[in-house]
């Protein structure tokens, strides 16, 4: 094989390179073809090219791309936020649904609770349900002497001693025990804790009135809801009645409650009971037969 | 650069670059450790690399750190042979790739084989393989007729050795 000059091996190198016109690759082919010695010089310069190895990869892409700042933190804030109304949803609904079971499991434990006016020395003692689902109520004036004795024990002077009007003040259903124990487990604003207090008072007087036979003033009715106040059955009376509270603590005001006793003729104890006035209609739930 | 500008030429580029590296290097974690070595530097210069010319930038980068790590492989042979250890294939991670044209390109210098790379498996120009590696463009055209001289000749010997 004869020695190719180095002005030769340039011209085969840029044909192969592409950096020749036409006319010079041309020219440079036509040599290349009437020398078997070039030939073999384009072709074995020829086999140095390589080729594109598309098989090699970079598999490991996704490590090197970069997430915006927006998709790092606004992800998390928006499960963050999502996780906080989840849990505002949850407690309101919690909130909901405990307040009145909490009420009623009072009520069903019998437990006693005493509500006290410090100046007055006033006190309604809630007590054991012996019959049906209604409550025993006591009013004394001195908190001493006969707080717990029953009223079927108290003679009939005593008892119009009790006669005087009674009207809970914020003070008392702030102060006393009686709502310390109904709410102290849930969640509530003080605003709110008056009016379940107040609820539950007027839902339990509307039940045991519904429940009694000489209810005054209003006809028996069953089924009160105890987280709404409503009745269930066509007591005109009750349902205009339990409407108008219902208004009123909705409207923030507090119907004025007394405690009434009226007096059957062929019974020698009065019936004692709570009466709840609206502007339109009163009710009084009997708590004493 | 914008994020997304970032992210395209991470899928448009890595290949591309890991092809490189690892045609150089026949080791494929010294191959990805120079991808991602370069695409960190990419993104910490972002604000300073012209987005149309961050390819070079890219490979100038791979280059320069092919360069350390060559060097560094050489420093470890260097005493593997003084402490009369048997030398390690260079190779050994280097499976399925080795056809005759990439052994011959393993005994070229790394230069020409750097030029001939860049030339043939992506296409650039003189100009700008003369940007990635610091040369001109008559040295870049030298170094790559010098390499396929090189090349042919190795090609040769194994013609006729077979």
């Amino acid at each position: 094989m004869k020695e190719i000059s180095e002005e030769l091996q340039w011209e085969i190198f840029e044909l192969l390179e592409g950096n020749l016109s036409n006319e010079q690759s041309i020219v440079i082919l036509d040599k290349i073809k009437s020398d078997e010695d070039l030939e073999n010089y384009y072709l074995s310069l020829k086999q140095t090219y390589l080729q594109k190895d598309n098989a090699i990869v970079y598999f490991d892409k996704q490590s090197l791309i970069k997430k915006s700042v927006w998709n790092i933190y606004v992800s998390p804030l928006k499960y963050a936020a999502a996780a906080v109304v989840v849990l505002c949803v949850s407690y309101v609904v919690y909130n909901n649904q405990t307040t009145p079971v909490k009420l009623q499991s009072m009520v069903a434990k019998n437990e006693t609770k005493t509500l006290i006016e410090s100046n007055e020395a006033k006190k309604i003692e809630v007590a054991t349900p012996r019959k049906l689902s209604n409550f025993v109520t006591v009013v004394n004036n001195n908190q001493n002497s006969s707080s717990n004795i029953p009223l079927e024990k108290l003679s009939l002077n005593k008892f119009n001693n009790h006669k005087k009007q009674f009207n809970p003040s914020t003070k008392l259903i702030e102060e006393s025990e009686f709502y310390n124990n109904l709410t102290a487990n849930t969640y509530l604003s003080e605003e709110e804790k008056k009016q379940i207090m107040l609820k539950w008072l007027l839902i339990h007087s509307a039940n045991y009135c519904a429940c009694q036979d000489d209810c005054i003033d209003v006809q028996p009715a069953k089924n009160i809801a105890m987280n709404d106040i409503e009745i269930k059955n066509d007591q005109q009376l009750s349902k205009q009645w339990i409407s108008e509270v219902k208004q009123m603590i909705k409207s923030g005001t507090i119907p004025k409650i007394k405690l009434v006793s009226s007096r059957k003729k062929e019974k020698w104890l009065p019936t004692l009971g709570i009466q709840v006035n609206t502007e339109n209609a009163s009710m009084v739930a009997n708590i004493i037969k | 650069m914008t994020i997304e500008e970032y992210n395209q030429i991470v899928y448009s580029q890595s290949d591309a670059l890991y092809r490189f590296a690892l045609k150089n290097i026949k080791v494929v974690e010294d191959a990805q450790e120079i991808v991602q070595t370069s695409f960190e530097k990419l993104w910490i210069n972002k604000n300073n690399v012209d987005p149309t010319k961050c390819k070079a930038y890219l490979f100038r980068i791979a280059y320069n750190c092919m360069i350390d790590i060559i060097r560094k492989q050489k420093r470890e042979v260097d005493m593997e042979l003084i402490s009369n250890r048997e030398p390690q294939s260079e190779q050994a991670d280097f499976k399925g790739l080795k056809p005759i044209l990439d052994n011959a390109l393993s005994q070229i210098s790394e230069m020409q084989r750097n030029v001939i790379l860049l030339r043939d498996y992506e296409g650039y120009s003189y100009l700008e393989i003369g940007e990635i590696m610091n040369l001109t463009e008559n040295q870049v055209k030298i170094n790559i007729f010098r390499g396929r001289q090189a090349l042919q000749k190795i090609l040769g010997k194994l013609e006729n050795y077979i």
